[in-house]
């Protein structure tokens, strides 16, 4: 089970797996694009074996009731998977505490480079998984007739591993760490509000998600003015925006939205920055209104 | 950059105000286009008498360059013989895409300039949609180019 506001990378996975029998059940968000827990309640069921959710929703911002979420998933026997892209660089996380049975990041949402993440699973479970990939390094012993795989974590990392890859987000992961993970989240939170009520000031602007649990990424749209135009805009300004769909095309369906703008704020931006936007919307409404 | 050369009056005025912008009611031909990078999603509706562009018009919307971009095609092709229009749309797309501007013929040169305002995008490649990219959508008919039946089930 996954909801309507996952990214495409934890829908088209899961997709995939249909061709081997899996039923994948959508969950789903409220009219204003709010994760709906009741609405997952129900979709819960006997034979739910996997409830895959984003931590914090990268269109909107929301961060999910996660220990609620794993409380009724394993009340039914499913097991946990948070994907916590958006949630890693922004909160403390303590998985244990969450007690989810899998978080997975990557790196270039936490400072780090691209192409590489992170993803932790309870030792029981690991230890009870196949290996997905063979190769060297993730054995024991090797003979014609049969291999004996390492303990995890070593059984899923076949081959010589991305060595360089990984030392990059080991140093983003410890430049978070020295600047406190509860400030980063007190920052992103407090920017996040100042965005949020900045922009339902200026006539036109329409937040797109729920404000009370937001972090981190605010998404808009603003009348008469296209968010590809926008970003364009908004680069002749100095701001980068992402602009389009997002990875989030069940969302947007379901919003009823071909693309919104969406600012995302890391540990280096402030309340200026947010000002500039303003005036940078502001200044593309005069361009393109009327 | 200016913004200025990107968003032209013509450009911003074809972007609020788009022309042909309206499905036909008996469309010979019809083509739909979508974008995945931006979500642009514009159908194109046309109309041939004979070798002739009868009636040309698009729905959908997409930013104000795209719209613009329909637009402002739509009353150009009309009333053009189809090989003339695919002469101007190599035109267009080399003035738009390409660093060498290309040779146009004497009874284009008018056309090519009115589409001139759109190749404020060259500066702009996030903003391009290249051929390549489109092709890659033929599947679920996307992208793609169909021949409409009439109601009456004749094909033209």
């Amino acid at each position: 089970m996954i909801s309507a506001l996952e990214h495409h990378s934890n829908i088209v996975p899961w997709q995939m797996l249909r061709e081997r029998g899996v039923r994948l059940v959508v969950a789903p968000v409220d009219t204003a694009g709010g994760f709906d827990l009741p609405g997952l309640e129900r979709c819960l069921g006997p034979r739910t074996r996997l409830v895959a959710l984003t931590h914090v929703a990268n269109v909107t911002g929301e961060m999910l009731p996660v220990e609620a979420i794993v409380r009724l998933a394993h009340a039914c026997g499913a097991k946990v998977l948070l994907d916590g892209c958006q949630a890693a660089p922004r909160l403390p996380v303590d998985v244990a505490a969450l007690d989810c049975d899998f978080y997975a990041f990557s790196g270039h949402k936490c400072y780090g480079p691209t192409g590489i993440g992170a993803l932790y699973g309870k030792r029981a479970l690991l230890e009870a998984m196949p290996p997905w990939q063979g190769g060297g390094d993730m054995i024991i012993t090797v003979t014609f007739d049969e291999t004996l795989y390492q303990a995890p974590p070593h059984r899923f990392e076949a081959g010589t591993p991305d060595i360089s890859g990984a030392v990059g987000p080991a140093a983003a992961l410890d430049f978070m760490t020295q600047l406190d993970r509860d400030a980063i989240a007190a920052h992103e939170r407090s920017l996040t509000g100042y965005a949020r009520a900045r922009l339902a000031g200026v006539a036109g602007v329409r937040l797109v998600g729920p404000e009370a649990t937001a972090i981190g990424v605010v998404s808009f749209t603003v009348e008469s003015v296209h968010p590809h135009d926008l970003a364009t805009v908004l680069d002749q300004h100095a701001l980068a925006i992402r602009a389009g769909h997002h990875c989030a095309q069940l969302l947007m369906d379901r919003l009823g939205l071909a693309a919104t703008a969406r600012v995302s704020f890391g540990v280096y931006n402030d309340e200026a920055d947010v000002d500039a936007l303003i005036a940078a919307v502001e200044a593309a409404q005069r361009i393109f209104g009327g | 950059m200016d913004l200025r050369e990107l968003y032209q009056d013509v450009i911003l005025d074809h972007g609020r105000h788009p022309r042909n912008h309206h499905a036909l009611a008996a469309p010979s031909h019809m083509a739909r286009g979508h974008n995945p990078l931006c979500g642009d999603r514009v159908t194109i509706f046309l109309r041939l008498d004979g070798a002739r562009i009868a009636e040309a018009s698009f729905e959908g919307r997409g930013c104000a360059i795209s719209t613009a971009s329909a637009s402002l095609m739509t009353e150009l092709v009309i009333g053009k013989m189809v090989a003339e229009a695919n002469a101007l749309f190599r035109i267009f797309r080399a003035q738009a895409t390409e660093v060498d501007a290309p040779s146009v013929p004497v009874h284009l040169i008018e056309d090519a300039e009115r589409l001139a305002p759109l190749t404020g995008v060259k500066a702009y490649p996030a903003r391009q949609m290249r051929d390549a990219r489109l092709a890659r959508l033929g599947n679920g008919g996307e992208g793609r180019r169909r021949r409409c039946r009439r109601q009456d089930g004749v094909r033209r």
